[in-house]
């Protein structure tokens, strides 16, 4: 069973009064995921928010070809998965444990019902979804913009 | 290294050897030459002009450390004239060699402190120099960190020096933009993992390499970090001709890169509108 101290430490809960942190608790399940497990599949309907408590989870995209390349790498404390919390539900990418990883898993409906009953605590918990949202939007942008690897138009069609 | 003033001799081209080409990616190689009179003498994080007669000129920096006997190496990428004449060069080719120019890294202020070295894509070249003094000195350095960020892992420069580096007590983390399920290190932009590292602002230096715009978003998390700026060292790349402070073609505000760089302390630079 998953205690309201255990949620406490993790970023995406620690603007929550102990109450409720004891509401959200019961919606969560720990879980280990075994190396080399597929969380969740691209498209498929998404039903659970993640939280990394220890381990190694990557995203992962389709490509054009069947391929699916890596993306980002979860750090422990990130939560993943938000299209739980957000119609139309549906993971926009996929979740690999590289490493055999702890994860706090919770219902989306159940929480997203938790939310209208008490707005305070869904604005506080989207909040923190908003800001993780917006993490991955610089992070794109800062993949788009090349930044480790600079080169100008002409020297890329140089090689 | 060269004084401001440049004598004759720094303009005078000396002949060095290749000696051996190991290919390191699509783009790039790495070129050990043999100086024929006398060993480099340069410092991590110099560099040097590298020209080929009829074609032209170019600052590489020196990817090779001081500490390493017999020749220097030169990590090329095929970007113009002179490194695609240069990727073209079978060992036992003649290159002309100027320098060792410009400022390199304050060994003497990592020395007795945490070193966290920062190098994304071909920044890696110049830090392999400050790399292989810290594996040959290593008990003169505290808690040593390496950071390196590439496009994808195909393009990652010494991934086979990884091991051995390791193996002297250092810890390196690798992260790519993008890759196939394949790769077991991470995936994302290199700010990323220095949020997992120790860093006491007290006793820790920086040194980074990388594109300009890496710069701007390292910067930010190291301040986060409280890493201060008289703690960070930065790599500046500038166009350069004669690199030695004659021709003013690397000024950024009035600063000689060629002569005060390329590796400059982030407080003195800190103010300059173009130096990033
Ligand atoms: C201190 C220092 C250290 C360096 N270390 C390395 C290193 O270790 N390894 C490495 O591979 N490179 C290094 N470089 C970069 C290298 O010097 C340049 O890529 C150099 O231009 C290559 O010369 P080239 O004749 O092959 O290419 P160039 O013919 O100079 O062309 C290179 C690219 O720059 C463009 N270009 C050329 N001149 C100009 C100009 N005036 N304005 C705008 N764009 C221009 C060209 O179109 C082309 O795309 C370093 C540069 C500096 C300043
Ligand atoms: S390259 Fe000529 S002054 Fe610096």
């Amino acid at each position: 069973m998953v205690e309201f101290q255990d949620l406490h430490r993790l970023p995406t809960f620690e603007d929550l009064s102990r109450k409720e942190l004891e509401a959200v608790a019961p919606l969560c399940e720990k879980r280990r995921i075994a190396k080399g497990v597929t969380l969740f599949q691209e498209d498929r309907q998404a039903t659970r928010l993640y939280v990394l408590d220890a381990g190694r989870i990557v995203i992962l995209m389709n490509g054009a070809h069947g391929q699916r390349a890596m993306v980002y790498t979860v750090q422990p404390g990130e939560s993943f998965s938000w299209s739980a919390l957000v119609p139309p539900r549906r993971y926009t990418a996929s979740a690999l444990a590289i490493e055999s990883s702890d994860v706090y898993e919770i219902d989306g409906r159940k929480l997203s019902r938790l939310f209208k009953r008490e707005p305070a605590l869904g604005y506080k918990i989207m909040c923190r979804v908003s800001q993780l949202v917006s993490k991955r939007l610089r992070h794109t942008r800062l993949q788009l913009l090349n930044i480790h690897d600079w080169q100008t138009a002409e020297q890329a069609q140089a090689v | 290294m060269s004084d401001a003033a440049g004598s004759a001799v720094d303009y005078l081209p000396e002949l060095s050897t290749l000696a051996a080409v190991r290919p390191l990616t699509a783009a790039e190689s790495l070129f050990h030459l043999d100086m024929p009179h006398r060993a480099l003498g340069h410092h991590p994080g110099q560099f040097v002009q590298v020209s080929l007669p009829g074609i032209g000129e170019a600052p590489i920096s020196i990817a090779s450390s001081p500490t390493r006997p017999a020749g220097f190496d030169l990590c090329i990428r095929r970007a113009g004239n002179v490194t695609e004449a240069i990727h073209r060069l079978k060992p036992g080719a003649k290159i002309g060699i100027r320098g060792p120019f410009g400022r390199g890294v304050p060994i003497d202020d990592c020395m007795g402190r945490n070193v966290v070295i920062i190098a994304g894509g071909l920044g890696l070249a110049p830090l392999r120099s400050l790399i292989q003094y810290i594996t040959d000195h290593r008990s003169r350095f505290k808690a040593v960190t390496i950071l390196i960020g590439a496009r994808t892992p195909e393009t990652l420069l010494f991934p086979d020096e990884y091991g051995a580096w390791r193996s002297r007590d250092i810890k390196v983390e690798v992260t790519v933009d993008v890759s196939k399920e394949t790769w077991l290190g991470h995936v994302g932009v290199i700010t990323n993992l220095i949020s997992r590292i120790d860093v006491d602002p007290d006793t820790t230096v920086s040194i980074v390499c990388g594109p300009p715009i890496m710069y701007r978003f390292v910067l930010r998390k190291l301040a986060r970090r409280n890493l201060q700026n008289d703690h960070i060292y930065l790599s500046l790349e500038r166009r350069m001709k004669c690199g030695m402070g004659k021709c003013g073609h690397c000024q950024i505000n009035g600063l000689y890169v060629c002569l005060e760089g390329p590796v400059f302390r982030y407080d003195r630079i800190a103010h300059l509108p173009e130096a990033l």
